[in-house]
């Protein structure tokens, strides 16, 4: 019959492993504990899809924010989240009005320019903003 | 399959080697020819041929469903003397219903030096520190593609560094070489025309160049713990990039190739006036992409050793400054090394993440024209966008990854896309080997993975797939028999179910 498994002898071995454990997690979080590429985004980290919908989407990094439609179409804007307030800043690109109307339509955020929103609810997998009684919702993806 | 004139030289160039070798050999005691007839066919339903079948094991069976192959190879060693060898192989695969139906698989010559070496050829190459069998592989220098043509020195395996006592070996390997698939990329580009007459892709590359490089370094392995660390790094560079201008015509530009070019990606360091040398284009030169490993050993008696590992991943620079979360692979793997059968052989379990990326988005000024460029003046250099490139389109060879397979590969595009679609991924991953008896061995393992698709293009629905594969393997005297089956389930590959037999001989001519 073949040998499965030996006997560990564990008294000795688990006088070592404090210290290979100090050092393999060390080694872990000296890796791991990077800087987040566009950390000071925060709690908003990330890529989020509007629920219902698989063509808007919005993406929070550091102050940049990103609405795309998943085909190539782009719209960069700045953001500041201060509090329960997010307050966005859309620019186009080539100064196209079509930029404009992907947000305030296709969105339904307006205006273009100047955004200004309530967060009605923040967490790691979920996103809810409002303005003057319209809502939108968004899971992160 | 080589352009033509290529394989003929390399074929002129080992018969040489070889003709050289043997005219040599004073003693034939240390020459040995061998040589290695393989046989395998891979039949069943679905699109493909079931993915573990395939990943991992040099694109040397087809991706479509129903195929197989047979295979022949010679290998010649020649012994100096204790500190020196010659070695070459030539190997060639005949396929029916498959990626390829002739290929020059590999053709090497090998000069060895103790534990050096310098090699010119195409030669699998093995896995460094990942498990060749149960794995999911290496980032950058994986298995699951053919292998490259280049010429490169390193360590055969790890060498103990002299007056350390032991306590440090390394592990390095370092060359440059060519992608040969320039044909297959211009083809594979021009499959995505359409009826109406549109392109689904904007570019493709021929004539990259590979340049790579490892190091590795570990403790004493024999001791209680031990640690291993170390970084591989691939590059494609070089080359001609064929995209289409803004009136839809395909323009053609060709990537510098001079000596500076050659330095100047073995560490990337970039340009700073990219703005004027062409925005968009080259802030670092090349592609870059790679992993950074830690690892411990818990050798917990002489015959079994667990092994924890972090494979850090990285496709460039934000990448590099570990900026990308825990995208990577975490794994724990186990080996029973007492002799004899034995039941439980290995085990390697993995977690595999390619979600982060750096963040969501990348904004640079600098890739845009005023006056967003002043609108907009933070920094955010995410999207790394593993595995594909805005130069070289993506990271394979022949339509296959080299690297992890788990980010499903180009050549499974049905939309015929030449550019990864799905390089978000999650992935478990568990894999277990041993014998049942002498001759009888085991291997099974399978692969849940998810993925979101890209972030410049989500997928509508989340992908998923199982996969899974069971092994039997006889070996008797210079006969090894196999038999396998394996399935996928969900919606990257379908449903595939697979039946695998594989008959080979190992002779000795020497």
């Amino acid at each position: 019959m073949a040998n499965f498994y030996k006997k560990i002898h564990l008294p000795s071995a688990l006088l070592h492993l404090p210290s290979a454990f100090i050092l393999l997690t060390s080694a872990f979080f000296l890796h791991t504990s990077s800087c987040q590429e566009g950390r000071e985004a925060g709690d908003l980290l990330g890529q989020w899809r509007q629920t219902g919908t698989d063509d808007r989407y919005v993406s929070f990094a550091g102050s940049v924010a990103l609405f795309h439609d998943g085909q190539g179409r782009k719209v960069f804007a700045n953001f500041q989240h201060v509090g329960d307030s997010l307050m966005i800043q859309c620019h186009s690109i080539e100064g196209l009005a079509t930029d404009t109307a992907h947000i305030e339509q296709h969105f339904g955020m307006k205006p273009f320019k100047d955004i200004r929103l309530k967060i009605d609810n923040l967490d790691d997998d979920h996103l809810i903003v409002s303005q003057g009684g319209q809502i939108w919702s968004f899971y992160k993806y | 399959m080589p352009k033509p004139m290529d394989s003929q030289r390399f074929l002129l160039m080992m018969a040489c080697s070889l003709g050289l070798l043997t005219t040599h050999a004073q003693d034939s005691l240390n020459t040995h020819i061998s040589y290695d007839l393989t046989t395998e066919a891979a039949f069943g339903t679905g699109d493909y041929t079931a993915y573990q079948l395939v990943t991992n094991r040099h694109h040397v069976l087809g991706t479509r469903a129903n195929t197989g192959y047979t295979r022949g190879a010679v290998t010649i060693e020649h012994q100096w003397n204790k500190d020196w060898k010659l070695s070459g192989a030539v190997d060639i695969i005949a396929s029916a219903h498959a990626d390829h139906k002739t290929y020059l698989q590999q053709c090497y010559a090998n000069l060895s030096y103790q534990q050096f070496f310098l090699e010119a050829g195409v030669r699998e190459q093995h896995q460094v520190i990942r498990d060749e069998d149960l794995s999911i592989g290496s980032f950058a220098k994986g298995t699951n593609a053919k292998p490259f043509l280049q010429l490169h020195l390193g360590t055969n395996g790890y060498w103990t560094v002299p007056y350390t006592k032991g306590w440090l070996e390394i592990n390095l390997d370092g060359g440059y070489g060519r992608f040969m698939d320039s044909d297959y990329r211009e083809e594979a580009f021009n499959r995505g025309i359409k009826a109406n007459g549109k392109n689904v892709n904007d570019k493709y590359a021929t004539g990259i160049l590979y340049h790579q490089k490892h190091f590795f370094f570990r403790t004493n392995p024999h001791k209680r713990f031990f640690f291993v660390g170390g970084i591989e790094h691939v590059v494609q560079f070089g080359g001609t990039k064929y995209a289409y201008d803004k009136e839809g015509v395909l323009t053609s530009k060709s990537k510098p190739t001079n000596l500076r070019s050659y330095l100047e990606i073995i560490l990337p360091l970039g340009d700073k006036n990219y703005y004027e040398n062409d925005a968009m284009e080259d802030w670092i030169y090349g592609n870059h992409l790679g992993e950074m490993t830690v690892q411990l050993g818990w050798n917990i008696n002489k015959d079994h050793l667990l092994q924890v590992y972090y494979d850090d991943i990285f496709e460039d620079g934000s990448g590099m400054r570990m900026s990308n979360g825990i995208d990577g692979t975490c794994g724990i793997q186990y080996d029973n090394k007492t002799a004899g059968k034995q039941y439980i052989r290995k085990v390697v379990m993995e977690y595999f993440q390619s979600t982060n990326q750096s963040g969501p988005l990348h904004f640079d000024g600098g890739d845009y024209p005023e006056p967003i460029r002043s609108e907009i003046t933070d920094l955010v250099t995410g999207n790394d966008e593993y595995y594909n490139h805005t130069c070289y389109d993506s990271y394979t060879h022949y339509g296959m990854t080299p690297g992890i397979a788990l980010i499903t590969s180009p050549i499974y595009n049905k939309n015929g896309l030449t550019t990864f679609c799905d390089n978000r991924v999650k992935a478990w991953h568990m894999g277990i080997s041993g014998e049942v008896t002498n001759h009888l061995s085991y291997l099974a393992k399978g692969s849940y993975r998810e993925g979101w698709g890209t972030y410049d293009f989500p997928l509508a629905q989340k992908h998923y797939s199982f996969d899974a594969m069971f092994q039997g393997i006889y070996t008797t005297g210079p006969w090894q028999f196999s038999a396998a089956y394996a399935f996928d389930k969900g919606n990257i590959y379908g449903d595939c179910s697979t039946f695998n037999l594989k008959i080979g001989y190992h002779g000795k001519l020497l």
